[in-house]
């Protein structure tokens, strides 16, 4: 049975077993639908009073759906309150007219992926993640933001291309990604890898069945599991890490070359 | 019976995803369809990494730092081009760009509608050597060099005068 | 020590082609004759000395390995050197008369814009040229015959500008390209004959063509297959005739004539055309089962001996008279060989062409190099009405010139004379056998009338050119001068050579001994000189002279009447065999070129025209929507993106 389905259900037994589990279906809807009750009462506040009581309705729907989440630990709480920031990030990054709004809104939500993805124990991509996407790529998009900056609003700030359609592509999209992956079988739901690596073969003589990896490699967030990244990379992925070290340089030049004024033999 | 935590993360990438789908479909700034770009590639480093971790093993971190390098070589270049982009045309709208058009399609001209939007206010800090706590900035502050030790001589005689 | 030699000889003219090629594109021009000259000395020191250690070892061949040029699933070709006392002779023959040439080339092209080209070009004949005698391979082999005929090519076209230089390198180039053909299927058929053998599955088809594995075979395939060998040799017979200029394809050697003369000497007198000459000898083994071949080999070389001694005899240009003569001088060869069809001759008989071959090679290149210097001191005029009795002028060069032109007339006791002899003595040996007899009582008589007829037009050039009346061409201009010390060097070399190799070589049995090393032609019976053979050439080579020397006294301009006229007319026009050929082949074939290219342009042109337009029409349809803006194309992607998530959930 998909998950999907479980706002279909009636059952209220079966409801609260799935939602306890399956929380993003239920909190991030809201948020979306948050989303676009704020959206649509800004619009509704020129277009009349019908389209206030529609946003109206969305928020109401919004906060119901809401309050039916409890999540049952700690780690699921703090989980889920990273997910919703990011999302939220992401909505006001949409929905923001400034751009320097939108790019505050896009620095939200990327930090807030990188807690999320601290909390899967990858702490080295969620520091590379913040240091160059929070760190770098923000700051450095925000001077050209700022230097392109006029006083007043831009008609291609405010004005959307088909926003509507965008919208219908956007939902079909999401929804058949929460459709798969909620799907039953659509993932093994395993732990057992047989692909081994070789640095994971490293630190599995250890392992009782040499299949698996220790537990407190599987479990915990500790040091261990970047040192694992580490010995992976440069060990069964050493070309792919040279061949983005080059893409790294080029791409370096490449940005130089664009960048210089164009002399005057150029023009 | 599914694993949640990974379920939920894969439906939070995908909203990722689809936000930042969206936002490169509507939006019209350069800057803001790069930065939607960089969002959706922010989901699919969840992703990954959520297989990471249900299947134990490091695969989907090293392709996350792979998509993270080419991410930031994408943006590197991005800005790039956006900056030498805006010294042709000093604008930043991705539909004044249409040079490699066919011939025989017409030019699309934007119909100019009512822009009646509030002047944008910025977030400011207050300008260093000046009391937070009094009046933001006084209406002769200017921020040029030099400027500086008149506003401290002026603050100097209204404290003597109170 | 021998495998360094060995690798030496051709590898050292290499290295020399590309110091030149280099030269030729960057640095100094004018040096480029020093790489040239110093590795064809090497060459011909290596040759010499892998004469002297006998290379060729006690079995008389040996192969030096090189290298596996090519292995494709069960095909292999290795690249080794077959070294023998047969191509060792013509090797040194190939790489010291290409020195000698290389040094008389330094003053001859000084001047010229291409001089590095040149050097390049040479350097890069010999190469292949010794590669070519080296071959322990029939496809090797074959390779550098295609090498030799590039390199002549592009000397004969080598003033390029020339439309007539570049007439004849093309000429020569096609007509060579058919007769390659033949050698070529020959090649391949005699892969494929080889492949029916019994126990042909333990070699690749490449190392059947080896000729060690050909000579082994040989028996059973002469009982198995007798026809398909007769095929194999007249295949390979029309490769050897066409290289070495035999009618009917020897309509090219006159024309190339248009490239430098120190070329003409090289390639076109002393080594490339003998490259026929050295291919029936080496597979005189094969030959030997197929009588018939060698039969119509001495037919074919006989008529080319003698029309082109009679064309020669009524050319006004001294070096086509040479040209002729030369491709006169090959007939000969060919007829020698072909005594080799009567049973226990065929040993002798290569000997004797090897040996005439050797002393040709001398003196048909003295005899360029001379025109070369008659050429360099006229300004290029080279035609004999516009100049005559440069005895004075050219002193030194007038003394060489005779020496080679008495050699050529074979008159005793020059290098001509003993080798001529030694073919007209094998030609007798075979008139006497049953089945070939007559055949050759025929040829003999045609070797002494060509004989005749060499010496008339060979005594008529030279006192025509260097007696009579002193007459210096306009284009000379004030400085008609002998030629430098540098070109002269050569020159005596060689005339040296031509007066001492025949007494050397031929009558002290030397030669023949040193050939018998060979495996293939191991000695079975004894040669006897036969006294009245040598008596008669020697009147028939003073009589020849003297009548030369009477007909050079008559005017050139003035026209015959009657029978001899006509001759003339018919020697001019080189028995309107070129004509023949342009309107009863070229012309033909011409009109046909013609008429395809007509329905290539209207019939398949048009239809790839009206085929290339429906992409264009399909194109029309989709261009409005290419509007070039970004937004657009995100969004046809986008919705294509949706359609496919939808399909992947509604599947």
């Amino acid at each position: 049975m998909n998950s999907l389905l479980i706002l279909a259900q009636t059952d209220p037994q079966l409801w609260a077993s799935r939602v306890t589990g399956t929380w993003s279906l239920t909190m991030l809807l809201p948020i979306l639908l948050g989303a676009a009750a704020y959206l649509i009462i800004q619009e509704g506040v020129t277009r009349g009073l019908r389209w206030v009581l529609l946003g109206v309705l969305c928020l109401i729907g919004s906060i119901g759906l809401a309050v039916t989440f409890i999540p049952t630990s700690l780690d699921a709480w703090i989980l889920f309150l990273f997910c919703s920031l990011a999302t939220g990030g992401g909505v006001a990054f949409l929905t923001a007219r400034e751009p320097v709004y939108a790019a505050l809104g896009f620095a939200t939500s990327v930090l807030s992926t990188c807690g999320v993805l601290f909390m899967q124990s990858a702490l080295f991509i969620a520091a590379a993640t913040m240091i160059v996407y929070a760190g770098a790529t923000i700051i450095i998009f925000l001077f050209v933001l700022m230097f392109a900056q006029q006083s007043e609003l831009r008609a291609y700030d405010v004005r959307l291309t088909n926003p509507y359609l965008a919208a219908a592509i956007g939902l079909i999209v999401m929804s058949s990604i929460a459709y798969c992956v909620t799907a039953d079988g659509a993932f093994p739901n395993t732990k057992r890898d047989t692909t081994r690596s070789l640095s994971e073969a490293m630190s599995m003589s250890s392992s009782p069945d040499g299949l698996t990896l220790p537990a407190e490699v599987l479990t915990s967030n500790t040091p261990q599991a970047t040192s694992g990244l580490g010995r992976s990379l440069y060990t069964d992925y050493l070309i792919a890490v040279e061949l983005a070290g080059t893409v790294l340089l080029v791409a370096t030049i490449g940005a130089i070359a664009l960048a210089t004024k164009p002399t005057a033999e150029a023009n | 019976m599914h694993d949640s935590t990974t379920q939920n993360l894969l439906v939070f990438a995908g909203l990722l995803f689809s936000v930042g789908l969206v936002g490169f479909l509507t939006r019209r700034s350069l800057i803001l369809m790069f930065l939607s770009l960089e969002m959706m590639l922010a989901g699919v480093s969840v992703n990954l990494i959520a297989f990471s971790k249900h299947y134990g093993n490091y695969q989907g971190q090293v392709l996350a730092i792979m998509v993270l390098s080419i991410a930031a070589c994408e943006a590197a270049i991005a800005l790039a081009l956006v900056v030498s982009l805006y010294r042709r045309k000093a604008t930043l709208d991705v539909k004044e760009w249409g040079d490699l058009s066919e011939t025989i399609v017409p030019k699309e001209v934007e119909t100019v509608g009512s822009m009646e939007t509030e002047a944008p206010s910025f977030p400011t800090l207050t300008p260093a050597g000046l009391d937070p706590l009094a009046d933001p900035v006084p209406s002769e502050f200017k921020a040029e060099l030099g400027a500086v030790p008149v506003i401290i001589d002026k603050k100097v005689e209204a404290s003597s005068n109170v | 020590m021998s495998s360094l030699f060995a690798w030496l000889v051709p590898l050292s003219p290499l290295v020399g082609c590309v110091l030149c090629a280099i030269l030729a594109f960057r640095g100094d021009k004018r040096i480029a004759h020093f790489p040239a000259i110093v590795s064809l000395v090497l060459s011909a020191l290596a040759s010499l000395c892998l004469v002297l250690y006998n290379a060729e070892g006690e079995t008389g061949t040996t192969t030096f390995e090189g290298y596996r040029y090519l292995h494709v699933g069960s095909l292999t070709l290795d690249i080794a050197l077959k070294v023998d006392t047969l191509c060792l002779t013509l090797l040194c023959i190939v790489t010291c008369i290409s020195t000698m040439i290389a040094i008389y080339s330094r003053d001859y092209m000084h001047d010229d814009p291409g001089y590095a080209r040149y050097f390049a070009v040479f350097c890069g004949f010999v190469f292949s040229m010794t590669m070519l005698v080296l071959s322990h391979n029939l496809l090797m082999m074959y390779a550098f015959w295609e090498g030799v005929g590039t390199c002549s090519y592009l000397l004969i076209g080598y003033w390029y500008r020339k439309p007539s230089a570049a007439r004849a390198a093309t000429k020569a180039f096609l007509v060579n390209r058919i007769a390659d053909c033949g050698f070529l299927f020959g090649i391949l058929l005699l892969g494929y004959a080889m492949g029916l053998l019994p126990d042909a599955a333990k070699d690749s088809y490449f190392a059947r063509l080896n000729f060690n594995s050909i000579f082994e075979a040989l028996p059973t395939l002469a009982s198995q297959h007798p026809d398909l060998l007769v095929w194999i040799g007249t295949l390979l017979m029309v490769g050897a005739i066409g290289k070495s200029a035999q009618f009917p394809f020897h309509v090219w050697l006159p024309d190339a004539m248009e490239g430098p003369t120190p070329v003409s000497a090289l390639i076109h007198a002393a080594t490339m055309v003998t490259a026929g000459v050295y291919l029936m000898a080496r597979l005189s083994p094969l030959m030997e089962y197929t009588p018939s071949v060698l039969s119509l080999v001495g037919w074919l070389g006989a008529i080319t001996a003698f029309i082109a001694a009679f064309m020669a005899l009524f050319q006004d240009d001294l070096k086509r008279v040479l040209a002729y003569s030369t491709v006169s001088q090959l007939g000969y060869l060919f007829m020698a060989l072909s005594a080799g069809s009567v049973k226990g001759l065929m040993v002798v008989a290569v000997t004797a062409a090897m040996f005439h071959l050797v002393t040709h090679a001398f003196f048909k290149a003295l005899l360029f190099l001379a025109a070369g210097n008659v050429m360099h001191a006229m300004g290029d005029v080279i035609d004999m009405r516009r100049f005559s009795g440069l005895k004075r002028i050219l002193p030194k060069t007038h003394i060489l010139f005779l020496i080679g032109a008495a050699a050529l007339a074979g008159l005793p006791p020059l290098a001509g004379f003993f080798s001529k002899d030694s073919i007209l003595a094998v030609l007798f040996d075979a008139s006497s056998d049953g089945e070939y007899g007559f055949q050759f009582k025929v040829l003999l008589g045609i070797g002494f009338l060509t004989a005749l007829m060499t010496a008339v037009y060979t005594a008529k050039a030279y006192f025509r050119t260097f007696h009579g009346e002193e007459l210096v061409p306009e284009e000379a201009g004030h400085h008609a001068h002998e030629s430098t010390q540098v070109m002269l060097a050569p020159m005596a070399v060689l005339a040296l050579g031509a007066v001492i190799v025949g007494g050397v070589l031929g009558p002290t049995q030397v030669l023949s001994n040193y050939l018998a090393k060979t495996p293939a032609l191991e000695s079975h019976g004894e040669h006897h000189e036969s006294v009245w053979i040598m008596v008669a050439s020697a009147i028939v080579g003073v009589l020849g002279c003297s009548l030369g020397f009477l007909l050079s006294k008559q005017d050139p301009n003035t026209k015959l009447q009657g029978f001899v006229g006509a001759l003339q007319d018919w020697g001019r026009e080189r028995l309107y065999i070129d004509w023949a050929y342009s309107k009863f082949i070229v012309l033909p074939l011409e009109l046909l070129a013609g008429a395809l290219a007509w329905l290539d342009t209207h019939l398949v042109d048009a239809l790839a025209m009206r085929v290339a337009d429906l992409p264009r029409i399909i194109g029309l349809l989709g261009q409005r929507n290419q509007n070039g803006r970004v937004p657009s194309y995100t969004f046809v992607t986008a919705v294509g993106v949706a359609l496919v998530a939808l399909w992947i959930v509604l599947r």
